[in-house]
């Protein structure tokens, strides 16, 4: 039976040539609608959680109430146990701490007196193990320089050390306050340039390491939050949700404001309503195009019934029951959703991997942004890619081909003979 | 021309079912290009209003060592205020605007924000900035966002540290005033605004000023030291985002556009295919080639007739619920550091309507046009017997 379908769809170019471009063009905007999707939500996420969020984050029920002010005074202590505890309770986590902080960075002239000076968002990591430097890819984002492996050297953001028109080996100060209000000065070696290809880091943004800055701002073996990542590096709301639930259980206490909590990623920044978002938009422009096919699909097969008109009547005539007719016209509907669901699911990937490799660049859009988002919005193709296409692909054929074939029940047996002018 | 009409209108309703699917494809289309159209012209309305209200005013004088985006030239950013701009402010129809890099100390930490000094009872922009007319003696303006991101209310008292013109530190308390609630982020996010008298004096810069804002009746000119930014260029990222949202769109109304479209062109493949004996019979009683082929392109661009009118009916409640209870945008939008409202409110032009209008009425005659040809090369005895070459 399929074999004498896949003939007639092959043979009867007027059968398939119009659904199966229809079917294609559906298949084609779901592959990239999701890569897309995909690629900038997840990308987005990715970001987020290198920079920002971490797929868990923990910090002091205080400092979490006012994060948006970075209030180290309300900083995590004694961090080293917490870390040890973090580590042994969940193996399958990478842990990293952070210390966050702002001020101004001064570049002296040649008599120490001000030259230039400049607001800094700085973040403090421990260069002494590799997990913080690995999870914001600062070695992929070393412009030129080195990692700081001295006591008090720092990165810095190329954009804003070429505004400076600072080089390797400076000498700069920064300006900013210990947790107890006063101000603090110290002074950084240059050790390297950075360029993460994110507006919101590329700005102004050093990165320090973490014992330098705990010392500068009088918080020994204190932290701004610790970080947890999934050892696979893949964000799983659903374990995340899970994870930081069962941690505020044990470790938590909602009386207490210097208590650690942990949050998952997507219950910051309102990421998860973010999230929400895109992929309500997502669904509702793919069903949009499900409708739009259906319709013209059914259409379609209106149309077909017209057009082998005289061929299901001969047929019928030959006693051929209706409803194996029916049934045969749906099959068939079917083999086209997928004939153009393979072509429109091979061409949505082409491009799909050219968006993944080149992109879209909206830097320039996003020269006030404060989102940790990358410029460049790629694609991304995951095993789904492989397989969304198919679904509105083969629905909307066979949705318009159960509509369309209703018609066949219609056909009076008795008058076949007079209807095909035989 | 009646009778074409008339034939065409009857051959449509004959075709009951098809039709109805061919009006509700074309019509589906329409509804949604004029909706997603008028979302993108909302924001961009939306968007723009609001920073020509709050901010741009008619346009702007930027020294020239001024970059927004570079806050390493707000340090130099300023120059004596020229006569020619001295006789604008004057009679009211420009404002002055300096600004200076800080230090705020809310609750003891420090934040890096930008003073913004300017008249408190300049008319140019719509900034709550009279309230810095109160009695204190150091009042200060926030918007929504830096209050929250630094903690303040209104009342408060808040430490400022900056430097003067010779780089010395200096600080001074300041209280907060009031806190406006404004869309625009270069206005709100990481900035104070104070009277322009007291930032000039704190920082020994008496009449400079870093940018000035002019009405919009106040024709641009050649100031030496100043660089004249139009509307246009102020609000360039707005159009640049509402165009690359459109751009993207563009490809969903043309895909939308093309399924229509190959129903329509289906429809009339199929009409010219089965009527085959119809054509040969008119053009046999002497009615022309031209006139049947105007008959069935009359017959297929009616169904864009009908899918507008279609459209117009059953698109209208949803069209006008999104222009007038708007809808919601994530919370997080306005992180892009642009002027994104809460809620969008969808704003349809005339130009909007009567041109997408006559886009799918032209495309519809054009794809109904395009099968009939074939009309014009028939043999009408061939036609007769039910032939088609």
């Amino acid at each position: 039976m399929i074999k004498f379908l896949l003939k007639g769809i092959l043979r009867d170019r007027s059968r398939s040539l119009l659904p199966i471009i229809i079917v294609t063009m559906g298949a084609f905007l779901a592959v990239i609608m999701y890569t897309f999707m995909e690629g900038g939500i997840g990308g987005m996420i990715e970001t987020s959680a290198r920079f920002n969020t971490g797929h868990v984050r923990i910090m002091t029920n205080a400092y979490y109430k006012i994060q948006d002010q970075v209030p180290n005074d309300l900083a995590l202590i004694e961090v080293s146990p917490l870390l040890e505890k973090l580590q042994t309770t969940y193996p399958d986590f990478r842990w990293m701490t952070r210390i966050q902080f702002g001020g101004l960075l001064d570049v002296p002239d040649e008599n120490g007196e001000t030259l230039k000076q400049g607001p800094v968002v700085g973040t403090a990591i421990d260069f002494s193990s590799n997990v913080g430097s690995e999870i914001m890819k600062i070695k992929q984002g070393l412009v030129s320089g080195a990692l700081p492996t001295k006591p008090f050297e720092i990165l810095i953001s190329e954009q804003f050390a070429n505004k400076l028109g600072l080089k390797i080996g400076d000498s700069v100060t920064l300006l900013t306050s210990t947790i107890n209000g006063s101000m603090a000065f110290a002074n950084f070696i240059v050790s390297g340039f950075l360029s993460f290809g994110i507006n919101a880091m590329d700005r102004g943004t050093i990165i320090a390491d973490i014992k330098d800055i705990q010392s500068v701002l009088d918080m020994p073996d204190g932290a701004s939050d610790v970080l947890g990542f999934a050892s696979n590096m893949i964000y799983d709301d659903k374990k995340m949700v899970e994870t930081a639930k069962k941690f505020n259980v044990t470790f938590g206490n909602a009386e207490d404001e210097f208590a650690p909590i942990m949050l998952s990623l997507g219950e910051q920044d309102g990421l998860d309503e973010m999230l929400g978002y895109a992929d309500a938009a997502g669904s509702i422009i793919v069903g949009l195009f499900v409708f739009a096919m259906a319709i013209v699909l059914w259409n379609s097969g209106l149309m077909g019934n017209l057009r082998r008109y005289g061929e299901i009547g001969i047929r019928l005539a030959m006693g051929e029951p209706k409803g194996f007719i029916y049934r045969a016209m749906i099959l068939e509907s079917c083999m086209i959703g997928i004939i153009g669901s393979i072509i429109g699911t091979i061409i949505g990937l082409f491009c799909a991997y050219l968006l993944e490799i080149y992109g879209l660049d909206y830097g320039a859009l996003m020269q006030n942004s404060t989102m940790m988002m990358e410029n460049v919005m790629r694609a991304k193709v995951t095993p789904f890619a492989f397989v969304i296409g198919f679904l509105p692909g083969v629905f909307a054929p066979a949705l318009g081909a159960i509509f369309a074939g209703i018609g066949i029940y219609k056909r009076q047996t008795a008058s076949l003979f007079k209807e095909l002018e035989v | 021309m009646l009778l074409a009409l008339n034939l065409a209108f009857k051959n449509l309703m004959g075709g009951r079912l098809r039709t109805i699917l061919n009006i509700l494809i074309l019509s589906f289309a329409f509804v949604i290009i004029i909706f997603f159209r008028g979302i993108m012209n909302g924001m961009d309305e939306q968007m723009s209003r609001a920073m020509i209200d709050e901010e741009i005013a008619g346009g702007q004088y930027w020294v020239e060592s001024y970059d927004p985006f570079d806050p390493l030239t707000l340090d130099e950013a300023y120059m004596n205020i020229p006569a020619e701009i001295q006789k604008l402010i004057n009679n009211g129809t420009a404002e002055q605007i300096l600004l200076r890099p800080a230090t705020i100390f809310p609750q003891g930490r420090d934040q890096n924000v930008i003073l913004r000094g300017i008249n408190p009872n300049q008319k140019l922009v719509t900034m709550p900035t009279i309230a810095l007319s109160s009695q204190l003696e150091f009042p200060l303006l926030i918007g929504k966002h830096m209050a929250k991101s630094s903690g303040l209310n209104v009342g408060d008292k808040i430490m400022i540290r900056w430097r003067d013109k010779h780089g010395a530190f200096d600080a001074k308390e300041g209280t907060i005033v009031s806190i406006m609630d404004t869309i625009v982020q270069t206005i709100d996010r990481g900035q104070i605004w104070m009277r322009i008298s007291d930032l000039q004096e704190l920082s020994g810069l008496p009449n400079e000023a870093t940018i000035i804002l002019v009405d919009k009746n106040v024709p641009p000119e050649l100031i030496t030291g100043w660089t004249f930014r139009s509307t246009d260029f102020l609000l360039s990222d707005v159009k640049s985002l509402v165009k690359t949202k459109q751009a993207g769109a563009v490809i969903m109304y043309a895909l939308l556009l093309f399924l229509a479209m190959l129903a329509i062109f289906d429809t009339q493949v199929l009409a010219v295919f089965r009527r085959r004996k119809e054509i040969g019979t008119m053009i046999a009683m002497g009615m022309t080639r031209n006139r049947v082929i105007a008959i069935f392109t009359i017959e297929g661009a009616l169904n864009g007739v009908f899918a507008i009118i279609a459209g117009a009916i059953l698109g209208y409640p949803l069209l006008r619920y999104f222009a007038v209870k708007g809808m919601s945008i994530y919370s997080a939008a306005d992180d892009f550091g642009m002027a994104i409202p809460d809620r969008l409110y969808a704003y349809y032009s005339g130009q909007l309507i009567i041109g997408t209008t006559l886009l799918i009425f032209i495309l519809v005659t054009i794809v109904s046009y395009l099968p009939t040809r074939k009309i014009a090369k028939l043999n009408p005895t061939e036609a007769i017997r039910g032939k088609i070459t």
